[in-house]
């Protein structure tokens, strides 16, 4: 019994295409509405802090707190987005690995356990 | 002809598992990130039940004469949030050299925008200075922290929660000082409710995002 090796990468691509998209798919709009909503609270505290300042209703240790505060912030979501994208990274490569594992078992006629990598 | 029909479920198996051997050593699963753990997504949300709380009773404006009645209720709320912030960032996180590279890509602005090195954090120093004035006790001293030694070789890996968390843990602290020395007004509230739930949904929404 040959291998057809054109069926055979035919089946690969589609198997791991249709992964991909999965995955990816509902995790995209989360990520992006996330990023908007916290840019917009991002954008409504410095609002905040630049009126309260302007009022003089701050302690000086306040004032001094809520201005570092909103470098905090903008760092903090620039930390959180690379964390989630590692994640999803994450997701896609053990997605493709399994469409692997799973295309050949089509192939072979056979169910072949993922094995997980040993650091 | 009956020997071709034994060869055929034969050669099939020596076909997937060269194959698989092939693969095997290239391709294997990863983990980038820690496991989901819901416990800590539950205290997550307990803990943000209490400071929403906070928040409603001093969102009125509150004086600093009745400070005392409150006074338990910040400290709980801070121990609640740093033994969260821990535990977040207790969790083991293997395949460290490939999420290095992730995040050599990743992290260009980090890289090009670094933090300034946080010796005292100056804010919360004072506002504990000016409590312990009003609570006559004595200040504590100032003390400047020597600056952190050259990085090590593997950068550990502090979960974005956990990071979440010790911001509202300072936040929270700073709440509790100023109340403590000068009362607060509904403005101090609601720059505090603005970060912390900044925080807070952020610690969130990267705790949920581990559920995968």
């Amino acid at each position: 019994m040959a291998l057809d090796l054109t069926q055979a990468a035919g089946t690969f691509v589609q198997g791991i295409s249709s992964t991909v998209k999965t995955v990816t798919g509902s995790d995209i709009t989360l990520i992006a509405g996330f990023s908007q909503a916290q840019l917009q609270a991002l954008a409504q505290q410095s609002a905040l802090v630049a009126g309260m300042i302007e009022a003089n209703a701050f302690t000086a240790a306040e004032k001094m707190f809520y201005l570092d505060g909103l470098d905090q912030m903008a760092r903090g979501f620039v930390n959180t987005f690379v964390q989630i994208v590692e994640v999803e990274i994450e997701k896609i490569y053990n997605a493709v690995v399994k469409a692997i594992y799973d295309s050949i078992g089509n192939l072979a006629g056979v169910t072949l356990a993922v094995p997980r990598a040993a650091v | 002809m009956s020997f071709i029909f034994r060869w055929s479920p034969l050669l099939r198996w020596t076909t997937s598992i060269a194959l698989a051997l092939t693969l095997a050593v290239a391709a294997c699963t990863i983990q980038l990130a820690p496991a989901y753990d819901p416990a800590l997504v539950n205290g997550m949300r307990a803990v943000n039940n209490d400071i929403m709380q906070l928040y409603a009773t001093t969102g009125m404006g509150v004086d600093k004469a009745t400070f005392p009645q409150r006074v338990d209720e910040y400290n709980r709320i801070i121990g609640a949030v740093d033994a969260l912030a821990l535990e977040s960032q207790s969790r083991p996180v293997p395949d460290s050299a490939i999420r290095d590279k992730v995040e050599q890509a990743l992290g260009q602005w980090l890289a090009s925008n670094p933090a300034p090195p946080m010796r005292r954090d100056e804010a919360l120093s004072l506002a504990a200075a000016e409590c312990a004035d009003a609570r006559k006790i004595k200040r504590a001293p100032d003390i400047t922290m020597p600056a952190p030694t050259a990085k090590a070789d593997t950068r550990q890996y502090v979960p974005a929660s956990a990071m979440a968390l010790k911001q509202v843990s300072r936040a929270m602290a700073l709440l509790r000082d100023t109340d403590c020395a000068h009362g607060l007004n509904n403005g101090e509230v609601a720059a505090n409710k603005g970060y912390t739930q900044y925080f807070v949904s952020e610690a969130l929404f990267y705790e949920n995002f581990l559920q995968r």
